[in-house]
């Protein structure tokens, strides 16, 4: 172990500091303000297939999020492919009309 | 132990000095920016409030809150990342280049050490990432520590608090420390692709010289093509692509390349490399 | 056995060597001479592989060279190889860690024989001292096969009595030993083989045994009859 003292040290700090970064960002994106769609007067049901693309902003930094009848997804809850999958900004819906018709909207998306 | 963890261990232990002058002017930077900057803020809301007789208010809307991303996006903050940057895109030359010019010629002693030569290459790029995710580990340690200093100097009627996340989520920090690990890993994986096609390109440079230059310069805008190539047939709208597919593509071509550069460096290293 | 078969090597346009072969067998010290520039170094590089040939082939025992070659074969060039801010101490760690075949006894006695300090800096050695850590280096991995660029060039002539006396000892005894000079007053009772090159072509290959017993020449009296015919 002495011979590769310095690779060990180095390697240490790296995992433990960038590993714990990521947990506690996981963690603190949770953390984030919630935002949910309250009930005045009418019908739960017409609002059960209503999403709104937000941007949480704060300072220069900010990060889409999704407010249904559910409650509030940012973008960095979800897996990765899942980010990938859904054009978040766009339209939560995309997906379904992809899985049904193969070339749905494919080169339509605002960022491509 | 292996002979590859050693020569890991040996290069880093070969850029130590150099290693913690970086970190050093690092901490010093960035903690002198965070001193300066919060106590210029409250330096001026103290003279606007108590010697012009503003009101707290006032002074906010007219300056808005103190936030730590303005620090995190001063010179101060972004100059030592980019020197760091700077340096270690230099030492991925120098990693070599002083084997063979330094007032030793230790590429001697290295080419004939009782290994694969690709140890060597691979040793020398470990020890290149090893180093940018060692500076990389220094920011995420150093942050908490900047906030407290932050919210010491700040009253907290004068700042708004921004989660750590958020801080990183702009500008170049978004790119060095992205949100998520599986962006992370496929950043800094894409970074590794970059060196070894640079030591490729080196390696060019090393086995046919002035000829080799033109090899490498060659070679590098073909890596470079064939990374791109996907993102531009997508730009000019010959194909299109969902976010997905584009991604996994770039993945397959970024492991295609580096194979590339590796399977090239393997020939070099074995055939051509000449001290 | 080393064996060199026809090789040649150009830089650019200059023709280094051309069809060059000899062998060089285990227990015999062989001697490349030729005056500078005549390829001696390029031969030895090239039997290291560290420096591609343009055609031709190289066998060490029968085998090309690969990585475990390198526990068997050895080169002690003319200039210092290792990092400069190393301590002769840690050069010598620096080797143990990366050959098997490291022999610490002998490089302690190496270093004891020349008066070789081991917490002196690479950087700080005088020429004559960077040629003995450079054998002291060598000699101290047990190889079978050592190469040696120009150990007497440019050094006092009391170091060349220790190397020459290190070179005859029982130390190197059963290897095989390639050296190149251009000068051989002071190993010319010990080669068994002299190798004549110029202009990267082989002059002349012949045993010392040999042209003394049966022409009844020293290598300086075949050399002179070679060079100026």
């Amino acid at each position: 172990m002495k011979r590769i003292r310095t690779l060990v040290t180095l390697a240490i700090i790296i995992c433990l500091s960038i590993g714990t970064f990521y947990i506690y960002a996981a963690a603190e994106v949770k953390g984030y303000p919630k935002f949910y769609i309250k009930k005045e007067a009418g019908d739960d049901k017409e609002i059960r297939t209503l999403t709104l693309s937000a941007i949480l902003s704060m300072g220069q930094f900010s990060e889409p999020v999704m407010i249904s009848a559910e409650g509030s997804k940012y973008e960095r809850e979800l897996s990765f492919t899942e980010q990938l999958n859904s054009s978040f900004l766009v339209n939560d819906g995309l997906q379904v009309y992809r899985d049904k018709y193969h070339n749905f909207m494919r080169g339509k998306l605002m960022f491509l | 132990m292996n002979r590859y963890w050693k020569l890991v261990n040996f290069e880093l232990y070969r850029f130590l000095k150099l290693y913690v002058s970086l970190i050093a002017l690092t901490i010093i930077l960035q903690f002198t920016g965070v001193v300066v900057k919060s106590l210029s803020y409250v330096h001026q809301a103290n003279s606007d409030i108590y010697e012009h007789g503003m009101s707290r208010a006032q002074f906010i809307e007219q300056n808005g809150l103190a936030n730590f991303m303005q620090i995190a996006g001063s010179l101060w903050f972004l100059a030592p990342i980019m020197i760091s940057a700077t340096v270690i895109l230099g030492y991925i030359f120098l990693i070599w280049y002083r084997d063979w010019f330094a007032k030793n010629r230790f590429i001697y002693r290295l080419l004939m050490l009782p290994t694969s030569r690709l140890t060597i290459y691979f040793a020398k790029a470990s020890a290149i990432l090893l180093m940018v995710l060692g500076l990389i580990a220094l920011e995420i340690i150093i942050l908490p520590f900047q906030l407290s200093l932050f919210q010491l100097l700040v009253p907290a009627d004068l700042r708004q608090d921004i989660p750590i996340t958020a801080v990183l989520g702009f500008q170049v920090l978004a790119i060095i420390i992205p949100g998520t690990w599986m962006q992370f890993v496929l950043h800094y994986l894409a970074g590794f692709m970059l060196v070894c096609v640079l030591f490729t390109a080196i390696l060019f440079e090393r086995c046919y010289r002035w000829k080799g230059l033109f090899l490498a310069v060659l070679y590098c805008a073909a890596s470079v093509m064939v990374f791109i190539a996907p993102a531009i047939l997508a730009a000019i709208r010959i194909i299109d692509f969902y976010p997905n597919e584009l991604v996994s593509l770039e993945i397959v071509l970024g492991l295609v390349v580096m194979g590339a550069a590796v399977w090239i460096s393997q020939f070099l290293l074995k055939n051509k490399i000449t001290v | 056995m080393i064996e060199v078969q026809n090789i040649s090597k150009r830089f650019g346009r200059k023709q280094v060597l051309k069809e060059v072969s000899f062998t060089a067998n285990k227990g015999e010290i062989t001697c490349l001479i030729g005056i500078n520039g005549v390829g001696k170094t390029t031969t030895l590089k090239a039997i290291m592989n560290l420096t591609p040939i343009n055609s031709g082939k190289i066998f060490i025992d029968q085998e090309v060279i690969q990585k475990d070659t390198y526990e068997k074969i050895t080169f002690i060039p003319d200039a210092n190889i290792m990092p400069t801010w190393m301590t002769i101490r840690e050069a010598c760690d620096f080797m143990k860690d990366y050959y098997k075949n490291w022999n610490q006894q002998r490089a302690d006695d190496l270093m004891r024989f020349f008066k070789l300090n081991e917490t002196d800096r690479i950087t700080e050695l005088s020429k004559g001292n960077t040629a003995k850590v450079n054998l002291m280096l060598g000699l101290s991995l047990d190889v079978d096969y050592v190469l040696m660029d120009e150990p007497f060039s440019g050094i006092d002539i009391f170091s060349r009595e220790q190397i020459a006396e290190v070179v005859t000892s029982h130390l190197i005894e059963d290897r095989g030993v390639v050296i190149t000079t251009h000068e051989i007053n002071d190993i010319e009772h010990l080669i068994d083989k002299v190798v004549l090159l110029d202009n990267g072509v082989v002059l002349k290959e012949f045993t010392t045994e040999e042209v003394r017993l049966t022409e009844g020449k020293s290598v300086m009296d075949v050399m002179r009859e070679v060079y100026q015919p």
